[in-house]
């Protein structure tokens, strides 16, 4: 029932396009240039555990400015290479290369991922009982 | 054979499931049951809305809730949590919005003739959960708790409770074309 890999022609299609264009982003940490790609639910996860507690802010570089040195290196590295590989290499980089490698990474989150997550929510809600 | 013959004889085999992509993998989506719905409500229980950029965020690093609610979806438990961590978000919201659709009756009232009537005034109070919806089901089909809860899915349900012969109790909607409106609408002008 599941877990079949597809060989259909369109996602050979989608997958060349990913990763052509749309799927991949180039960023400058330190002296090295690293290539992002659309982040994984498992990976973001990672990237919740390691920035913490968010402080409120008008925009996510604010957030991220606000975050520790230190986790905003590891949830690099998450974005990056997916574990903590890359911690130490990175480290070495300057704070700003950092938050907007950060911000690069996250950007591949759809902007309407909220408003969807805000309706599911509010549908199942409304569906297992109906509000006062 | 028409859309809706083709939705019935699907529903009724079971054939109405639907495929979705999560990693380059596909599965199969089958349409849910009000056991599958109350599920995948335990395990999006603690998620709240957002509604500022710190809430965002928060919601998009933390949704092991949604990857939860899609296995529990597809598969019934949390079996498959490790393999749709892989995918992207968009794709998650894909699965649970795939889900959701499989829910309403909306696309099937738009292709069949189902009857419809006016209430003759009496109001009625209840269906506001989930389990007052079992309830009706269960008093309205004649099923059991079992059948109702976890063997039919909840949609064939909702058309079964909709379509079952019953005696009007207020008056029925009589479909009329257009040519028929206009030629009563001449009459009536004479």
């Amino acid at each position: 029932m599941c877990g079949r890999i597809l060989t259909h022609p369109f996602l050979i299609m989608k997958r060349f396009l990913d990763s052509s264009s749309f799927g991949m982003e180039t960023i400058n940490v330190g002296s090295e240039v690293y290539v992002v790609t659309a982040p994984t639910v498992g990976r973001l996860i990672k990237v919740g555990e390691a920035l913490g507690e968010l402080d409120e802010a008008s925009d996510i570089m604010t957030i991220l400015q606000m975050v520790d040195r230190e986790n905003k290196v590891k949830a690099l590295s998450f974005l990056i290479a997916g574990d903590e590989s890359l911690v130490n290499t990175l480290s070495g980089a300057e704070e700003k290369e950092i938050d907007k490698g950060l911000a690069t990474a996250l950007g591949f989150v759809n902007i309407s991922t909220a408003p969807r997550m805000n309706a599911i929510i509010k549908n199942v809600s409304n569906l297992i009982s109906r509000p006062v | 054979m028409s859309k809706g013959s083709g939705y019935v004889s699907r529903a009724m085999t079971g054939g109405d499931s639907q495929p979705i992509v999560v990693n380059e993998k596909y599965y199969m989506i089958p349409s849910p049951t009000i056991e599958t719905i109350a599920k995948v409500g335990e395990a999006l229980c603690d998620e709240q809305e957002s509604k500022d950029v710190r809430g965002i965020l928060y919601n998009i690093l933390h949704a092991e809730a949604y990857v939860k609610a899609l296995s529990r979806m597809i598969i019934g438990d949390d079996s498959l949590v490790d393999a749709l961590l892989e995918g992207t978000t968009d794709e998650i919201l894909n699965g649970l919005e795939t889900g959701l659709s499989m829910l309403s009756i909306d696309i099937w009232e738009k292709v069949i003739g189902f009857d419809r009537e006016r209430s003759a005034g009496g109001e009625t109070a209840g269906n506001a959960t989930l389990l007052g919806q079992v309830a009706t089901f269960m008093e309205n089909l004649h099923l059991t708790y079992n059948e109702a809860y976890r063997e039919i899915p909840f949609r064939n349900l909702l058309v079964m409770q909709k379509d079952k012969l019953h005696t009007v109790t207020g008056t029925k909607i009589k479909k009329i074309s257009g040519k028929e409106m206009a030629s009563r609408r001449m009459k009536k002008g004479e």
